[in-house]
C-alpha cells in the first residue's frame, strides 16, 4: 500500500473499522513509515486528549435523585 | 411505546413469575450506575449546561428503567443507554429552537491540526508536534467540542469519547452508517479547526492565510 492510501484509511484504521487483513497491512506500514507513522501517532494522541479532557463525574446529588426516582417508580410503571 | 408482553425474557435466576422486581432493580442499578458518569458526560457535552444535563440523564434513566425488560441480555448495555439518551435529547431539541442552524464552511483534511503544526514556524522548531497536544487544556477541548453544531457533535462524542463503532453510532442516532461517517468526519475536521484556533491564540501565531 502506498502512503496516500494509508493516510486515506488512517481514521478508519484507528477507529478499528477495517477488515483484519487491511488493518494489519496498515499497522505494518505505519510502524515503518516516517511519513504515516507520525500522522498516526499525532492522531492517536489527539483522540486520547479529547477523550480524557471530556471525562466527567456525575454529581452525587444526581445519583441520589436517581435512586429516589426508582423508589417512586417501582415496576407497576412497566 | 414498548410492549412488555412481547418480550421473550428468559433471565437466569428468574422465578418465572413477574415478581422479580427487586432483582431487576438491583441489576438495573448496578448496570446503569456503572455508566452514569459516561451518560452525564455525554449529556453535558450535548446540552452544554449542567442543569439540562442532569435533567437529560434523569429522563434517560427513567426511560431505561421503564423499558429495561426490552433490553436483550448479552447486548451492549452502554450502547442501549446511549440510544435512549440520544433519543431523549433529540426529542427535547425538536421542541426547542435555541440551537443555531448550521452554516456550512469550507472543509479541511483529516490531519488539519497536524499539518498546521508542521507548517507553523513557531511550533515546528519545538521538534515534536505532540507538544501542542500536551499544552492543550481540558477546558479548551470541552469548549471546542461544545461549539460543534449538534448533528456533528453527537457522532464525535459517541466515537471519540465513548469509543462506539460506526454501526453502533448509526443505531444510536437512527441514521445510515454513511451519514455517521460523513458527520463524524465533518465534526472531527471542525473540532481540529477550533483546537487550532485556541493553539494559535496560545502561541501567538498569526494567521498565514490558508
Ligand atoms: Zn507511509
Amino acid at each position: 500500500m502506498e502512503c496516500e492510501q494509508v493516510i486515506q484509511r488512517l481514521w478508519a484504521y484507528l477507529d478499528r473499522e477495517l477488515d483484519e487483513a487491511t488493518a494489519r497491512e496498515i499497522e505494518a506500514h505505519v510502524r515503518e513509515c516516517l511519513h504515516c507513522g507520525p500522522h498516526a501517532e499525532f492522531e492517536r494522541r489527539l483522540r486520547e486528549a479529547i477523550r480524557t479532557s471530556a471525562q466527567e463525574k456525575a454529581p452525587t446529588t444526581l445519583r441520589e435523585r436517581l435512586a429516589r426516582l426508582l423508589d417512586q417508580n417501582p415496576e407497576e410503571a412497566r | 411505546m414498548s410492549n412488555p408482553e412481547t418480550q421473550p425474557s428468559a433471565q437466569p435466576g428468574d422465578s418465572g413469575k413477574e415478581a422479580g422486581a427487586p432483582v431487576d432493580r438491583q441489576r438495573f442499578e448496578a448496570l446503569a450506575g456503572e455508566y452514569l458518569d459516561a451518560l452525564y458526560g455525554g449529556a453535558l457535552r450535548l446540552t452544554r449546561h449542567r442543569a439540562d444535563a442532569e435533567d437529560l440523564v434523569q429522563e434517560t434513566f427513567l426511560k431505561a428503567w421503564r423499558s429495561f425488560h426490552t433490553y436483550k441480555e448479552g447486548t451492549n448495555f452502554r450502547a442501549w443507554l446511549f440510544r435512549i439518551l440520544m433519543n431523549a435529547h433529540i426529542d427535547a431539541y425538536r421542541k426547542d429552537s435555541r440551537e443555531p442552524e448550521v452554516v456550512d464552511q469550507e472543509d479541511v483534511g483529516d490531519f488539519y491540526l497536524y499539518d498546521k503544526v508542521l507548517e507553523s514556524t513557531e511550533l515546528a522548531g519545538a521538534g515534536n508536534p505532540e507538544a501542542l497536544l500536551d499544552q492543550m487544556m481540558d477546558t479548551e477541548v470541552k469548549q471546542a467540542l461544545e461549539s460543534l453544531p449538534p448533528q456533528y457533535r453527537a457522532p464525535v462524542i459517541l466515537a471519540d469519547i465513548e469509543g462506539f463503532a460506526y454501526k453502533e453510532i448509526a443505531d444510536t442516532l437512527n441514521v445510515p452508517i454513511g451519514t455517521v461517517m460523513s458527520r463524524l468526519s465533518r465534526g472531527r475536521h471542525l473540532l481540529q479547526k477550533r483546537l487550532w484556533d485556541y493553539a494559535r491564540t496560545r502561541y501567538h501565531i498569526k494567521e498565514t492565510g490558508n
